[in-house]
């Protein structure tokens, strides 16, 4: 009978079995049960019914917050009625821990300042609702000033990206542009001079990225609406004075499709003003085309 | 998603500037707006602030049902709701651009007694411009039908066709313990039985004018065709020996083709509305069933196993020649073609699942719209080709489902008591 109690002294070396076989069955138990609770963890995943847009032939992906988000909402902007006040508080409230939350995917850096600056959480009081909802109008437009003005983090990497390559194409061909050969593979400027003009190539093809990315951002397309099928691409040129305010808008070539046309030219008008045109550029303005084209929607 | 800036160039303009290439678009339906309605009264009560929401998220709820609109999310919006502009000259677009819309509509009512009489614009809130303008007046029990109208109006204006809201769908239930046919409203709202006939009932079909809806049932313990109005709700009943099964009207006429089997196979013939056999419309050995014609009624497509299995094949009425449609997978049934003429949707099976997918007349590329959701079959188009209802096994108990043509926005109609199978969209202009 005692002996029984006697296992836990030399737990071990009692049983006669080396420490070392021990150890490895020890480990391999371990990991087989390590291996089943995870896989109990990921299971239940896969077996959730998804009636969810991956199913779908095409992706539609979310809309996500413009560049110059809605900033903080106004279920604080005053509401004389009493039924609905209490709902909207509820609301504000979710919404500002979301609207936090996703701000700062947007907008690297600027978001921190923002947050400091912006009081978001609502005032109770029915009075001070009106006074609030001024300030958070204020609060709003200086956000959409700092957003304008701030580069996004995959602008951020496509500029680098694209420094490093002017100066690489630089150091092999020398300066001054090449000719015609090269504009296959790299985005030059026409108009441009050869001189010293590694980095002003570089500048304008930045801005380039700045331009498409805010107008990208804007640009709302239905396809259902538009039609599929066909690829449909409109041309419109823009006239950018040096403080970024687009001056002109006019269509090079309708695609054919009004609803293209029409989504086209709303997405440069919300994105009105772009960024300033770089000061290296010194002509009275900036004209550049855009295309706009659906047949990228095939890919998604 | 990464996206791809294309800065290259190719061709450069003779003007002397360069061009930016945008290949898709950031946002991929038209962010709308529509903010609470406004009660015009002296005092706003209770009672006004709950038509206030009823109303706009009436309106909301169907446009959001077309799949074309990004709704907005009304707690992030910049103007103050008391003091609500409605008309162009008040309204501050940049309040609207600021949170993304593109779209706003602005309603305002006045209640007397129980009438209503509500204004509802649509502006572009990026031309600053009022697009449409429309003052309804109607009892307070059927503002419903000024939404639909409305909603119609809005998508005439963008899209030149009315859209589905004055269409709706009826579909098979077996809640009572047999299966039965209901009908409901487009978006799934006002269900209602339409047969009571205590057994199997099954396959409706609406002719193309919504006044009949043709079916099936085991009512005298057989198969029958029967014919009903839908108005007055008087049948008249097709009993030929064998199987009766699957009508389709056919475009603009009252006539339909259905299986028959009373020569000994089962074939397709085309009949009055009264049930009289005009002729036989397909002959080879093996079942013919599931006719769905085109819009313009020349051609047919229906399910044959001559082939060994079930495949879809079309049929020219004028001509009689048959050619086969669907070639991918071993079992392919359930045809419907589309109102806009160009696409076949179909359920075919597949490693033991049934899905829904598209085809075109050519028979090429077959696009697969529903997946990894139990089985989902018996797809039928609404009547502006935009959306396709279908039955799916996804939650368990099948349901009846909806999403637009290109297999987006799958979402659940309503669920009852009972399993809700074989959905049929009807024509617009109903009631």
């Amino acid at each position: 009978m005692k002996g029984r109690f006697q296992i836990s002294e030399n737990f071990f070396g009692g049983t006669g079995i080396p420490p070392k076989t021990m150890v490895l069955t020890f480990g391999v138990s371990f990991a087989c049960h390590a291996i089943l609770i995870g896989a109990l963890f990921f299971l239940p995943e896969y077996r959730k019914p998804s009636g969810n847009p991956f199913s779908s032939a095409i992706n539609v992906s979310l809309v996500s917050l413009p560049a110059a988000p809605p900033g903080p909402p106004t279920g604080g902007a005053p509401v004389a009625k009493e039924a609905i006040p209490a709902q909207a508080e509820k609301a504000v409230e979710q919404k500002v821990s979301k609207v936090e939350a996703s701000i700062p995917e947007k907008i690297s850096k600027p978001a921190v300042k923002v947050e400091k600056k912006v009081s978001l959480k609502p005032e109770i009081s029915p009075k001070k609702r009106a006074e609030t909802a001024a300030l958070i109008k204020n609060a709003v437009k200086n956000i959409e000033k700092k957003v304008g003005e701030s580069r996004p983090a995959a602008v951020s990497d496509a500029i680098k990206r694209m420094r490093d390559q002017v100066e690489n194409s630089n150091r092999v061909k020398g300066t001054g542009i090449p000719g015609s050969e090269a504009k296959g593979s790299f985005p030059i400027i026409t108009g441009g001079t050869g001189s010293g003009a590694g980095s002003s190539f570089g500048v304008l093809d930045i801005y380039k990225a700045e331009i498409y990315y805010k107008i990208q951002q804007n640009w709302a397309y239905s396809e259902q609406l538009g039609g599929k099928g066909a690829d449909y691409m409109a041309v419109l040129v823009i006239k950018i004075m040096s403080n970024g305010e687009i001056s002109d808008i006019r269509f090079e070539r309708e695609s054919g499709n009004r609803y293209l046309d029409d989504s086209a030219y709303r997405a440069i008008q919300k994105s009105n003003p772009l960024p300033p045109v770089p000061e290296q550029y010194d002509r009275a303005y900036y004209e550049v085309g855009l295309r706009f084209g659906t047949g990228g929607l095939k890919q998604q | 998603m990464t996206v791809i800036v294309s800065l290259t160039s190719p061709a450069e303009s003779l003007a002397g500037y360069d061009y930016i290439d945008i290949n898709s678009p950031f946002i991929r339906k038209i962010p709308i707006a529509v903010p609470l309605f406004k009660a015009k009264a002296e005092s706003i009560n209770d009672s006004h602030m709950q038509m206030s929401l009823k109303s706009s998220d009436m309106l909301s709820g169907m446009l959001d049902f077309t799949g074309y609109f990004k709704m907005l999310d009304r707690q992030s919006f910049l103007e103050d709701p008391s003091k609500a502009e409605t008309t162009a000259a008040d309204i501050d677009f940049h309040n609207w651009t600021a949170v993304g819309a593109e779209l706003l509509v602005t309603g305002e009512f006045q209640i007397r007694g129980d009438i209503i009489e509500i204004e509802l614009r649509l502006f572009d809130t990026i031309k600053s411009s009022r697009l449409i303008g429309k003052k309804y007046t109607t009892g307070l029990n059927d503002l419903r039908g000024v939404m639909r109208l409305f909603s119609g109006e809005i998508i005439f204006y963008l899209t030149g066709n009315r859209g589905v809201f004055d269409s709706g769908i009826a579909f098979v239930s077996n809640g009572t313990g047999n299966k039965e046919i209901y009908t409901c409203e487009f978006d799934g709202v006002n269900i209602r039985p339409f047969t009571r006939n205590n057994a199997i009932t099954l396959f409706p079909s609406w002719s193309s004018d919504g006044q009949w809806i043709a079916y099936t049932s085991y009512l005298k313990g057989n198969p029958d065709l029967y014919v009903k109005n839908v108005k007055d709700g008087s049948v008249s009943v097709v009993a030929n020996k064998g199987i009766n099964i699957t009508p389709a009207w056919v475009p603009g006429k009252f006539e339909l083709a259905a299986t028959l089997s009373y020569s000994g196979d089962q074939d397709i013939y085309l009949l009055t509305g009264n049930g009289k056999v005009i002729k036989k419309l397909t002959n080879e050995r093996g079942s013919d069933v599931s006719p769905s014609w085109s819009p313009d009624g020349k051609k047919m497509a229906f399910v044959s196993s001559r082939s060994g299995t079930p495949q879809i094949y079309v049929l020219d009425i004028e001509s009689g020649h048959v050619e086969r449609l669907t070639f991918n997978g071993s079992y392919n049934t359930q045809p419907s073609w589309s109102p806009k003429g160009d696409k076949i949707a179909y359920s075919g099976l597949n490693e033991g699942k049934h899905n829904v997918s598209i085809i075109g007349l050519d028979g090429k590329d077959p696009v697969q719209l529903t997946r990894n959701g139990g089985d989902n079959e018996s797809p039928s188009w609404s009547p502006d080709g935009s959306l396709i209802v279908f039955s799916s096994t996804r939650e368990g108990p099948s349901r009846i489902y909806v999403m637009t043509s290109y297999g987006t926005d799958q979402r659940r109609l309503f669920a009852i008591s009972g399993e809700q199978t074989n959905p049929k969209w009807s024509p617009s202009g109903l009631k």
